[in-house]
């Protein structure tokens, strides 16, 4: 049982403040991703937890056990790098076997287990090559045979998939996983890849600036997204941000869309105390849950500008007086450039954030519903 | 034959001249690289080349004490010079000095490049002054240690006197005179190739370093299985190196001992210029001349050859 957990971690290079009171719980057997863009400390945070960074403050535990005066080697965590870090001049069984031979473990457990492991990764046949004979998935292989070798507590993989071309991405990235669930060894997995953390966390952890701006589900962070930021990064294309005011119209309060009221959302009296400190907030809407209205009614009204065909979708960007709006629809193009159009919206998919950035609400849950301007 | 020849042959149109691709430039480009090259080949084949010719062939003659040659000599001066007890000392003073000079030498830089790899050490006064003997002249560098070695008045006779050594000149004795040139080679070229094993350890992945330090308990067996064979081409050169310096040592012998006390310091390039430069002696001098100049350039050589096979590339 090894569960993770960072309270309190600061850390800064010279002025940068790479992690600034970051905690975070994780439960054993757990796949975490820290998500991010680069830069965000993600992977300061992940060497720190291996021990090869030390932090300024704050506590790691591992399996309970206080880590932060602990050398990187007795952590009992193993670390597959971004580079894959293979022993260029040891053949694939001797890069395997380094960890076991470290720790002197008998030759006959050895052999054994190496192979185990390769066969785990499905490199058996590669043992007796080189890292320099090998292609970027096949050293991947190795890598990653190389930290289940000893039975770890913690794995620790770095930006695992990003030195891979698309297609072996795709299959590396659900062969982790299966082998993370079969077996069953807490993982710390830094990416910077959205699509990576969707699929392949138990849980996400999103980063921005050394702070983490939301931990949760991949559902969680898509359909709750606690913040601007975590709007904007997960999700692609991202979520449409348009700024609004609080305003009143013929007496009734609500969001004038735009910088010239190019579009209009009522809202009703229950919105109002959550909203009645927000001066301005930004409205949020993924281009997937908006639909193009045919009685012309909708969040705004406006013309197609541009049609991108994707093949199983289409991806329209439709231009209200200032606003771009990014849609995108199942299907073939079902729409012309210029023509006029109306969007909607269901409401417990359209987002409020306030001043700070933070998520208010969605409109459904204040109790709203949307109109066009007219 | 002729007519698949004419074939892809481009008609020329009227008025156009038959070839019309200018050769000028590509005749200039291909001459520039050697007119380049002249004036730097010509002095090496004055300067370096014709006078190793020159002293191959004449070490078979009979040479006069100008260096006339007065007649053909065979294997004579060969011979002479083998029989010469000083010459047969002078080697063995050669290998006692290169070996210790030679092993002392690598092994005190591999320590401080690994000093000075690490954070704490690279400290930048400590830097200058570990490597200000390596762009000291070495003549320079010998008289300094002469006036440390004087007894009484030096610094090091005095340090002796200190712990109730009076008098001790460690200049003075065959064996600890020997052991003077080797501290001084020491000295001052460990830092310089210092300077190349840190190259060489920085060529090593920063994440290959990262990998060992989490998996290997006590550094040892990562050092000697992963650090050590990533760095032996690198000691392999220096060795060589390092072995070729000590062979050529002759300013520190000049400037401290002139070879003595007792032949004890007398190291075969110092041998070579007495033959010369002091005995006259220019046939045997010719015949030591080609065989240092056909045992070292065939060591380093061999050398490089190895270096090639060993060089693994990686990534």
């Amino acid at each position: 049982m090894a569960p993770v957990r960072l309270a309190g971690i600061f850390k800064a290079f010279g002025a940068v403040q790479a992690l600034h009171d970051v905690s975070l719980d994780i439960a054993d057997g757990q796949l975490m991703v820290l998500l991010g863009p680069s830069g965000c400390g993600k992977t300061t945070l992940l060497r720190a937890i291996a021990g090869l960074e030390t932090t300024d403050a704050g506590d790691i535990f591992i399996a309970g056990r206080r880590v932060n005066d602990v050398p990187a080697h007795r952590r009992n965590v193993a670390m597959v790098f971004q580079s894959y870090a293979l022993y260029p001049n040891l053949t694939v069984f001797e890069n395997i076997a380094f960890p076991l031979r470290a720790r002197r473990v008998p030759e006959s457990d050895l052999t054994e287990r190496v192979r185990a492991a390769a066969e785990r990764v499905g490199v058996r046949e590669l043992l007796e090559r080189r890292p320099g004979q090998l292609s970027g998935g096949q050293r991947q292989r190795v890598a990653i045979a190389r930290a289940i070798v000893r039975e770890p507590e913690v794995f620790l993989l770095d930006e695992p998939l990003s030195n891979l071309d698309a297609q072996l991405r795709a299959h590396m990235r659900a062969e982790i996983t299966r082998l993370q669930r079969r077996l069953g060894t807490t993982t710390v997995l830094v990416t910077h890849d959205q699509v990576e953390a969707m699929t392949m966390g138990d849980r996400i952890t999103v980063m921005h600036q050394g702070r983490i701006q939301q931990t949760g589900s991949p559902v969680d962070i898509y359909l709750h997204p606690a913040n601007t930021f975590v709007a904007g990064f997960v999700g692609s294309p991202p979520m449409n941000p348009v700024a609004a005011r609080v305003a009143a119209r013929a007496g009734q309060s609500g969001l004038s869309l735009g910088g010239q009221g190019e579009g209009w959302i009522d809202l009703p009296a229950a919105a109002r105390p959550a909203l009645a400190q927000a001066e301005a907030v930004t409205v949020g809407v993924r281009p997937e849950d908006l639909a193009l209205t045919a009685d012309g009614t909708g969040l705004v009204a406006g013309r197609v500008d541009l049609v991108e065909y994707l093949g199983s979708d289409t991806l329209v960007t439709v231009v209200g007086g200032g606003l771009e709006w990014l849609i995108k629809l199942g299907g073939g193009p079902r729409v012309a450039p210029q023509q006029q159009v109306a969007l909607t919206a269901p409401p417990d998919r359209v987002y409020l954030f306030g001043d700070g950035g933070d998520l208010i609400g969605t409109l459904g849950e204040l109790g709203s519903a949307a109109h066009a301007a007219g | 034959m002729s007519r698949t020849a004419a074939a892809p042959e481009r008609k020329s149109l009227p008025g156009e001249p038959a070839v019309p691709a200018p050769r000028a430039p590509r005749r200039l480009a291909s001459v520039g690289p050697y007119a380049v090259m002249a004036l730097p080949a010509a002095l090496v084949i004055a300067f370096v080349a014709i006078p190793i010719v020159e002293t191959a062939v004449k070490s078979f003659d009979q040479l006069g004490p100008r260096g006339q040659v007065t007649g053909f000599a065979g294997l004579l001066n060969y011979r002479s010079l083998f029989a010469q007890p000083v010459f047969i000392i002078s080697l063995q003073n050669t290998l006692t000095y290169a070996v210790a000079a030679v092993v002392l030498c690598v092994a005190v830089a591999f320590v401080l490049a690994q000093l000075l790899s690490s954070r704490a050490g690279a400290s930048r006064p400590l830097l200058v002054s570990i490597f200000s003997p390596t762009v000291m002249p070495m003549i320079a560098a010998a008289n300094i240690w002469l006036y440390f070695l004087a007894p009484r008045i030096g610094l090091f006779g005095q340090l002796l006197s200190a712990l109730g050594l009076h008098g001790t000149n460690l200049l003075g004795e065959p064996g600890s005179a020997l052991g003077v040139l080797v501290a001084l080679f020491v000295w001052k070229f460990a830092p310089y190739f210092a300077l190349f094993i840190m190259a060489g350890l920085q060529a090593i992945p920063q994440s290959v370093r990262e990998a060992l330090r989490t998996e290997d308990p006590t550094g040892w067996y990562a050092f000697r299985r992963v650090v050590l064979p990533m760095l032996a081409p690198m000691m392999a050169f220096v060795t060589t190196m390092a072995l070729l310096y000590s062979v050529e040592t002759i300013d520190p012998v000049y400037v401290m001992t002139q070879g003595g006390p007792n032949n004890g310091t007398t190291l075969v390039m110092f041998y070579l210029y007495q033959l010369g430069f002091n005995y006259f002696s220019w046939g045997p001098a010719a015949a030591l001349s080609a065989l240092l100049m056909g045992s070292l350039s065939t060591l380093s050589g061999l050398s490089l050859i190895g270096l090639e096979r060993r060089a693994f590339h990686w990534q």
